[in-house]
């Protein structure tokens, strides 16, 4: 090609790049977001699922929200208190109405309480377990009482949308699987399923109405996909970001990365009840974890700076305690400890093991966020303090079954505190196995201290939320620093993208309200 | 003609009846779904109320026989991921499907015959050796890595065209379609690109062969004695010979483009049936799979018998019986 044509031809590649670069110059109204997952009903008790839940929580409103920290906010009810220790009086805020413009009253509570108790497909039935009645005193005014003294009711209640009972019943169950009709910021616009789904604001909104006018979900599952449509400007925002295309967004001047630790606590659990281990041989012949100094020599010897580091490149923080800050029941007097393989080498020597012992370390391979590549760094830094870890990565349908078998003796696994408090850990992971009250479910190592057990169940049978807080860090303190009932390793974090001209932060819950955001003026 | 359509028609039930048995036997050993639909917290009791809820409870003959008298009455059952009918679910999103299969077809075919038959014809240019050299490189190259390197190319480094979705779509007698809308037909180029490239290679491969054979039969030589043009012997009789093969083709290819346009359609975010049915299997949505595997087989049925009744009109000898 001669050189007058070649830059003729870059002439007009220029004009076009800065022709569609003006075209697509986004309208500062609205807000396009890429997403990794598509809501998959609009009918809120559906599937309780992040991307359907926090979908939902745009068109419809709770009693209660959470704030971006997971604080528990007044929302559809303005004020509510306990007569008793088993009941609620919730003050409904007057003059919502629905987006067809009926008024919200104290039936349409009634009536979503118990859809979401007795609905058969209801996905959130283990939310509202405990609630016994739900009575209507006043238009204004709800009482709900529960089985047992029941602390965490309105952390459950910011998980329970409600629906107007005459658009329900007008219309059929089946209705609202795609027609929404909520009191929250947005109204549905419209949804061609696994193109887009449109929404616009509520301008009649009880907190004010929205900044952003518009939003557009785009599901774009594929993640090439999702980073190539944000870096060429056809979107504004993406979740779950693979870490992956982190430097590649970085050095793109339109856009950023946002991020921040998620509820999800990466940890190991170990058997504590079992003299003879099935992946254990120890010189003794006996189950070494059954030592709290070898345990803790554990816990000292893993590295888990140099994991988050090179492991998971920075995204992830190494964790103190069993939760993140943003969950009711943090301590902040808890400080993880230094990575210290001498004073982990003496334990293991005190309790009898100066050669150490070889284990064999289970771990799924496709469920956390390089789950296999960590026990792999697990078992190199444990190898520092003479133990011989063995790394047996398998699926996640294969993994979670055999730890519901007890077929492992350490593994590793993770739990998130969806609703922002500690009782889910403590009663699930922390309290001894009991099956029959419910108790245990996930504490697959059989950890057991009745003066833990005692203080969790002090924490669940109070509604004085000062009075909880004080019995489940002291819980906590005790399984933790004086039983190391498990491991904490780390709280991934999520990763999203976004345009440098969108103020937007990330919340605990995963959860994106478009209400927060803002484009720059 | 009646007779060969009621075999047709036996023929097609007893398709579709061995494939519904084959899918609902390899659906119901792959997992539970209600392990999958409910959260973490739910108790044991309500993960057994919601499976007898669904009837998933019951002996695998029993789901069969009730699953079998509901498809003969047209309800393939109700998607457990989607709480909607599960062909519904489909059908709405075959427009899109066919939409780019077809687009991807009439782009492989219009430059597909001509580039072949060129190569046929002329072989010793360097036109023909760079078309021959392309077929082979679009041949080989694998879809989904054709489909990043196109949206990186066009969409990120030279913001031509989007990178995904639809774009706008507009209504023609009810059914969405995107390419009479600018925007929509921005957003079909990459993609029907992405699946043309392999059958452009295919075609242009087979018309190639097919032309170089025909140009050195008898009648050829017959119509060159007799003083036609060669534009006429090329144009008219030799493509009338090497036409059946493409067809068959061309049909066939057609039914695995809207069956398995997975790939292109998830690196495309493209709302057709392939994203939605990955993501059934993975859901372990029994429903929609089964519905949409079903829909897929009735449509390979009807393309071959379509495939069938076009032969008569290319080569008088073929009957149908």
């Amino acid at each position: 090609m001669k050189p007058v044509k070649l830059s003729v031809y870059f002439l007009i590649v220029a004009m076009g790049v800065l022709l569609l670069g003006s075209m697509t110059g986004a309208a500062q109204q609205t807000v396009i977001h890429g997403a990794s997952s598509e809501p998959r009903s609009l009918d809120p008790y559906f599937h309780s699922e992040t991307p359907t839940n926090s979908m939902n929580k745009n068109i419809y409103d709770c009693l209660v929200d959470f704030d971006s920290e997971l604080n528990v906010l007044p929302a559809l009810a303005e004020t509510w208190e306990n007569p008793d220790n088993l009941t609620w009086i919730f003050h409904l805020r007057k003059g919502v109405t629905f987006h067809d413009g009926t008024p919200f009253t104290a039936e349409d509570v009634k009536f979503s309480i118990e859809r979401c108790k007795n609905w058969e497909k209801s996905g959130f039935k283990a939310t509202v377990g405990q609630v016994q009645t739900v009575e209507v005193i006043d238009e204004d005014t709800v009482k709900i009482t529960t089985k047992e003294a029941f602390g965490i009711l309105p952390r459950k209640l910011a998980q329970i949308m409600i629906l107007s009972k005459k658009f329900v019943e007008a219309h059929g169950e089946d209705y609202i699987t795609d027609h929404a009709n909520g009191t929250g910021p947005y109204k549905l616009k419209e949804w061609v399923k696994g193109d887009h789904l449109t929404l616009a604001a509520n301008e009649t909104y009880f907190q004010g109405a929205p900044t952003i006018k518009t939003v557009i979900l785009r599901p774009l599952t594929n993640d090439p996909t999702r980073t190539a449509a944000l870096l060429s400007g056809e979107v504004h925002l993406i979740d779950d970001v693979p870490v992956r295309d982190v430097d590649r967004i970085k050095t793109n001047r339109e856009v950023e990365i946002a991020s921040r630790p998620s509820l999800r606590l990466i940890y190991l659990q170990m058997d504590h009840d079992r003299v003879e281990s099935p992946k254990i041989e120890s010189p003794t012949g006996k189950n070494p974890l059954m030592d709290v100094r070898v345990r803790k020599a554990i816990y000292l010897g893993i590295d888990e700076e140099a994991i988050v580091k090179h492991v998971m490149n920075d995204f992830a923080v190494p964790a103190s305690q069993f939760y993140p800050s943003a969950v009711f029941g943090y301590d902040d007097s808890i400080k993880r400890p230094a990575y210290n393989p001498e004073k982990a080498k003496t334990l293991l020597k005190e309790a009898g093991y100066p050669e150490g012992f070889a284990i064999t370390i289970d771990s799924p391979n496709d469920r956390y966020v390089n789950d296999e590549k960590i026990a792999q760094a697990i078992a190199a830094s444990l190898a520092r303090i003479g133990l011989q870890v063995k790394v047996n990565a398998i699926p996640k349908k294969t993994f979670f079954p055999m730890t519901d078998r007890r077929e492992t003796s350490f593994f590793l696994i993770g739990w998130s505190c969806a609703d922002g408090d500690a009782s889910a850990f403590l009663d699930g992971i922390t309290h001894t196995y009991d099956k029959e009250r419910g108790y245990g479910r996930y504490n697959r190592g059989r950890y057991s201290n009745p003066k833990v057990d005692a203080l969790i169940e002090a924490a669940s049978s109070t509604v004085d939320q000062n009075e909880r807080l004080k019995n489940m860090q002291e819980a906590q303190r005790i399984a933790l620093l004086e039983d190391q009932s498990i491991i904490p390793l780390h709280f991934q974090e999520d990763i999203y993208a976004k345009s440098k001209k969108l103020n937007w932060k990330p919340r605990a819950d995963h959860y994106l309200w478009y209400y927060d955001m803002k484009f720059q003026e | 003609m009646l007779g060969y359509l009621i075999k047709r028609m036996l023929q097609c039930i007893g398709v579709l009846f061995c494939v519904s048995l084959v899918v609902f036997v390899i659906m119901y050993y792959s997992g539970d779904p209600v392990e999958m639909m409910l959260p973490p917290e739910a108790t044991e009791k309500q993960v057994e109320a919601l499976r007898h809820h669904l009837g998933l409870n019951k002996p695998f003959h029993a789901q069969y026989v009730s699953f079998l008298k509901n498809a003969l009455q047209g309800d393939l059952g109700t998607s457990f991921v989607f709480n909607k009918p599960a062909v519904g679910l489909i059908v709405e999103r075959i427009p899109a499907t066919v939409e780019l299969a077809v687009s991807a077809m009439v782009l492989a075919v219009i430059i597909g015959i001509p580039a072949g038959m060129y190569a046929a014809i002329r072989p010793a240019s360097w036109l023909s050796k760079s078309i021959m050299t392309g077929s082979l490189l679009g041949i080989s190259l694998p879809v989904f890595w054709l489909g990043i390197i196109l949206v990186l190319i066009f969409s990120v480094i030279l913001g031509w065209l989007p990178s995904s979705g639809r774009g706008e779509t507009a209504l023609l007698a009810g059914i969405r379609l995107g390419f009479p809308t600018k925007n929509g037909f921005l957003h079909l180029i990459l993609p029907s690109l992405t699946i043309a490239i392999f059958q452009l290679a295919l075609i242009i491969r087979l018309v190639r062969a097919g032309m170089m054979e025909v140009m050195l039969q008898d009648f050829i030589k017959f119509l060159k004695a007799k003083g036609l043009s060669e534009r006429r012997i090329v144009f008219v009789h030799a493509m009338k010979n090497i036409l059946i093969p493409v067809v068959t083709i061309i049909g066939l290819q057609l039914g695995n483009i809207i069956a398995f346009a997975i790939v292109t359609e998830t690196i495309f975010a493209w709302p057709g049936m392939g994203k939605l049915v990955i993501d059934s299997i993975h859901g372990l949505d029994r429903p929609v799979v089964l519905a949409y595997l079903l829909i897929v087989s009735l449509m390979f049925v009807l393309l071959n018998f379509l495939v069938d009744v076009v032969y008569t009109f290319l080569d008088p000898r073929i009957r149908l019986r």
